[in-house]
């Protein structure tokens, strides 16, 4: 049995878990991040799963890294490119099309088209989204305060949180009518706001789409609004918003945090899937490997989320009861599904011109609001949506790295597919139906889809959860809820990256501010963990 | 012609209880009601028990409940009923089919629900406070209601904070295994509201009816006629003026201050002050105009969400009524909701602005008459029901445990008809969704809260405003209050 001594182990090495890792070597810990599979990256991987081709097989576009942390990364350095790309689209039955373009004129022009009323309420809505961004980028870094408590440091917090929305307007704070409109923004349906600027289906429907992304709301439900946030407060290269492909796959982003990582004299041990961790009187001390070897380190952090970690590596008889009942009770549903197709020519789509930018981006199907409400009704069903909204895209247009020469990789994320079906659990010729339904959904809308299918890889919440790790396959290790943000993100009491462990920590999706190729949770961790060494983080983020 | 120093529009309940306070305080008070009769919507509701304890007691009005016991009976297709009796608000199980533990963590939900509630329920009596005034008083009251939130202790606050954001369901499904009791306590949550058991938001729905109610089962227990009547007399002892069978045609202004109103037969009322107790949008749309609001503003009056989606059903049956199963002493509210699926499904009709196939249905029976609340009815624009259809669909559940119904009579009041005869628009039961972004200083919408509206003079005192719907009479209390406050 092998024996070895760290400042830290990371368990996991998705983005967050590496992020956390490389602020913790580059103040000068020794740390090591445990993987259980052979390479790192979580679900953020580039895979060949198909000799040519290379898969983003999770997740799939890029934006909502925070600039900060790839400056502090020094990604670019190690390798990471990333390619904005130029619009999106939705296609129309009636052989229509409705897209978004970088060009502002070009988009006032695709929606004029449907409506001369919405081209122009689009403006007063993105105006009005990009407030609601800019409130929330501080929110992102901070450490919610604990509005229960009474020790000075979370009276300070929260102070710092009402001075925020009390500053005076001159001095950058919120004037009383944002406060009040923040606060719709934050509790309604998504359908409700878009409807308070648009009267066109198809816009509301292809604004919705962020909306519901990975969630377990429709977009009927109160509190959908905020989740488009989650897809909106991105940028590429300072442009706020917009949405790009990392070069070679997802994976890019982080292979280069490993990279980064290992320029730091981290250390990774690949293949090492870990078994428990070690406590001993309230305080975490090691890890033990499924080989039997044994980690020690003075500070351990769960990359994984927060049900994995306290359900499956620590022991039930570790925990306070609250503690232990409330993360059983931590709602993490898995609502969306994947499929990644290899494809020998490029699709030719019946209303979206080829060659037009909006064929690069994001593309959708479905037709109008309630059609999305419908899906999300046979997911509360326990049914895949017989309708189901796709969000797809063809990477290998703008990254030929992706797939041989002429041919394409497309990656097909789908919203909803159950974690389990009320008729009796997923089987192999269940899943392989879900993927020819959905095949046949967008073949519908091609001239020559259904002939140019090389290879398809067909994924339910399932295989996300086998292969990945996250629970029940939840894309946001946990769902974007008022009962699950800020702090009460992943449990009340426990939003600090801290748990009821001494030197256990939490660094995963499951914490503030929740999912998205973020790194936010990993650099607040890095940073509470530091704070707690009495060290400083060197860093643009602060 | 006369002066007065304060016109009323509308005799809702709110509307009387607010002319009282200002007579009392030496106003000259006109009340125009529309109707024959004052009261408005208190004569529709068929449950409740909710007037404010304070206004009882100011106003001298001398009411009891009818019983001291009620029992609550949640119907189930297998006819294996489960009965609580309340009494006094104390809650106990009759029968159930509940194991034991399921008893005892449904009960201990409920009081941990009315904990939270009763915290809500301190914020009831104030005007709700601005967020960001620039007012010393202002922050004054908003510290001390986070103080009494505080107040609750580290585990309670925590709860609190987690739960007004969560839905029904997920947390009874966290605690309870019994299909009826989720169902009975989702009933509870989403009755009257624009929410699915699923949908987030959903137990803070419950905590606000429960803090206004003052019980989480809204149960008959005072005459409602007897009731209008004392507010009534009250009025009228305080030698507020009524005029019936008069319409307001419109509220006229001069300068951006009220002058007075119009009625339909052109007669011009004049008075600097005009408190209206109609639901914001008629107030501000139809009887104000949209020509003296500005956009921003009129936007958010058309964003206010006051659809209302609960249809009421009055039978007169040939034969007294027998429910199945039941021992007639124990008649007092039933309820078919059988489990959170069935409720789910019902509201996934409204969505798309149709009434349930399978709708939940609350109901008293008296003799041989039954009043029901049926949802999900929603209310339609441009469009109307197919009422017959939607009677069919409630007497096949109705038929299920009352054998061989034979109907003399039947009527059906929709949302749209209610927004006809009480002059509701929407028809909704609250004037508007008790959701977060609806209540407090936000109800109804920034720049209308605290019952004061952009034109001087004009005030609200109706459900649209806080602390929202419910024959608490708060909403005219604290209103009239406000209107003594600026004439200092």
């Amino acid at each position: 049995m092998n024996k070895s001594k760290y400042d830290v182990a990371i368990i996991g090495g998705g983005h967050n878990g590496l992020t956390t890792a490389c602020y913790l070597a580059k103040a000068g810990l020794k740390v090591v991040v445990v993987e259980r599979h052979d390479y790192v990256g979580g679900a953020a991987v580039s895979r060949e799963l198909h000799p040519g081709w290379t898969y983003s097989n999770c997740s799939y576009v890029c934006s909502l890294l925070r600039p900060e942390i790839f400056r502090d990364l020094e990604l670019s350095k190690h390798g990471l490119q990333i390619i904005p790309y130029e619009g999106s689209a939705s296609m129309l039955n009636d052989g229509r099309f409705y897209a978004h373009y970088q060009d502002h004129d070009l988009t006032y022009r695709s929606i004029a088209q449907f409506s001369k009323k919405d081209a122009e309420a689009y403006d007063r809505f993105g105006k009005d989204v990009m407030r609601q961004c800019k409130i929330i980028k501080p929110l992102l870094k901070m450490t919610p305060p604990d509005p229960t408590s009474f020790s000075p440091k979370d009276i300070m917090g929260l102070f710092e949180f009402a001075k925020y929305f009390a500053a005076k307007d001159e001095l950058g704070g919120l004037g009383e009518k944002e406060i009040y409109d923040t606060i719709r923004f934050w509790t309604m349906s998504v359908r409700d706001y878009l409807e308070e600027y648009f009267e066109s289906e198809i816009v509301k429907v292809h604004l919705a789409g962020s909306a519901i992304i990975g969630t377990a709301l429709g977009p009927y439900s109160p509190g959908s609004a905020y989740v488009l946030l989650h897809h909106y407060m991105g940028e590429v290269d300072g442009t706020v918003g917009a949405w790009g492909y990392a070069r070679g796959g997802m994976g890019s982003i982080t292979k280069a945090m490993a990279s980064s990582f290992k320029s730091k004299n981290g250390e990774i041990k690949a293949g090492s899937p870990v078994t428990k961790i070690l406590i001993k009187n309230n305080k975490s001390y090691g890890l033990v490997l499924e080989n039997g070897d044994e980690i020690y380190a003075d500070k351990i952090v769960s990359n994984l989320d927060v049900k994995r970690t306290f359900l499956k590596v620590v022991e039930e008889k570790e925990l306070p009861n609250d503690f232990y009942k409330a993360v059983k009770n931590f709602k993490i549903r898995g609502s969306s599904g994947k499929l990644n197709i290899a494809l020998d020519d490029l699709p030719i789509w019946k209303s979206i011109p080829e060659g037009d930018p909006a064929g690069t981006g994001d593309l959708h199907i479905t037709q109008n609001i309630e059609e999305m409400e419908g899906a999300y009704d046979d997911w509360k069903d326990g049914k895949w949506s017989q309708f189901p909204y796709v969000d797809m895209c063809i990477p290998s247009i703008n990254d030929p790295t992706m797939a041989p020469q002429g041919k394409h990789y497309m990656s097909v994320f789908i919203q909803y597919v159950p974690y389990n079906l009320a008729d009796g659990g997923w089987t192999e010729e269940k899943r392989l139906e879900f993927g020819k339904h959905v095949m046949g959904r967008i073949g519908n809308y091609s001239t020559n889809f259904n002939d140019i299918i090389n290879h398809a890889e067909i994924r339910t919440p399932k295989e996300l959860e086998a292969e990945v790790g996250l629970t029940e396959g939840n894309i946001f290790q946990g769902e974007l809820t008022m009962d699950q943000l800020m702090f009460n993100r992943p449990v009340p009491g426990y939003a600090q990256y801290k748990t009821p462990i001494k030197n256990l920590y939490m660094c995963g999706s499951s914490t503030h501010p929740g999912g998205g190729v973020m790194g936010a949770p990993g650099a607040n961790a890095a940073r509470e963990i530091l704070k707690d060494l009495n060290k400083k983080m060197s860093t643009h983020y602060i | 012609m006369k002066k007065f120093d304060v016109i009323i529009i509308g005799g809702g309940h709110n509307g009387l209880v607010a002319s009282s306070y200002l007579a009392k305080k030496g106003k000259k008070v006109l009340v125009i009601e529309k109707n024959e009769h004052v009261g408005g919507l208190a004569e529709y509701a068929n449950s409740l028990n909710c007037i404010s304890p304070i206004i009882k007691k100011e106003l001298n009005i001398n009411i009891h409940n009818i019983k001291d016991t009620d029992y609550i009976i949640s119907l189930e297709d297998n006819q294996n009923h489960t009965i609580l009796e309340d009494k006094n608000g104390k809650l106990s199980f009759v029968k159930t089919n509940a194991d034991e533990d399921d008893q005892k963590t449904f009960l201990s939900i409920i009081n941990n629900y009315k904990l939270f509630s009763k915290t809500l329920g301190s914020f009831m009596y104030q005007k709700p406070p601005r967020v960001k005034s620039g007012k010393r008083s202002d922050l004054f009251q908003l510290m001390s209601m986070g103080w009494k939130i505080r107040k609750l202790g580290k585990k309670n606050m925590r709860e609190l904070l987690r739960v007004i954001g969560l839905n029904i369901a997920d947390d009874l499904e966290d605690n309870l295994n019994n299909d009826n009791l989720k169902g009975l306590l989702s009933h509870e949550s989403v009755l009257g509201s624009n929410l699915g058991p699923r949908s987030p938001g959903s137990i803070l729905t419950l905590l606000y009816k429960q803090a206004i109610n003052e019980n989480i089962f809204n149960l008959k227990k005072i005459e409602v006629t007897n009731y209008i009547n004392q507010l009534e007399d009250c009025c009228k002892k305080n030698t507020v003026e009524i005029i019936k069978s008069s319409e307001v045609r419109k509220i006229v202004t001069k300068n951006n201050s009220v002058t007075g109103i119009q009625l339909n037969n052109n007669e011009v009322i004049e008075s600097t002050c005009v408190m209206s107790n109609a639901d914001p949008k008629t107030t501000y749309l139809n009887l104000l105009g949209a020509e003296i609001l500005d956009t921003d503003f009129i936007r958010r009056i058309k964003n206010f969400r006051n659809k209302g989606n609960v249809a009421k059903l009055e039978l007169v049956l040939e034969n007294e009524i027998n429910i199945k199963n039941i021992d007639k002493k124990m008649y007092g509210k039933f309820i078919y909701a059988p489990n959170i699926k069935y409720i789910e499904h019902a509201f996934n009709a409204n969505k798309y602005n149709h009434y349930s196939k399978n709708p939940c249905l609350e109901f008293y029976v008296n003799d041989n008459t039954l009043s029901a609340n049926i949802y999900y009815v929603p209310y339609l624009i441009n469009a109307s029901h197919q009422e017959n259809e939607i009677i069919e669909k409630c007497v096949a559940v109705l038929s299920k445990f009352i054998p061989d119904m034979k109907i003399r009579k039947q009527e059906l009041i929709t949302p749209n008809q209610m927004e006809e005869k009480y002059n509701i628009s929407g028809g909704h039961w609250h004037h508007g969704d008790l959701e977060i972004d609806q209540l407090l200083m936000m109800r109804p919408f920034y720049g209308s809260s605290q019952y004061s509206t952009p034109v001087n003079g004009l005030y609200l005192c109706s459900a649209g405003t806080h602390p929202g719907g419910g024959l608490t009479g708060i909403n005219g209390l604290n209103a009239a209050k406000k209107i003594i406050e600026d004439s200092k």
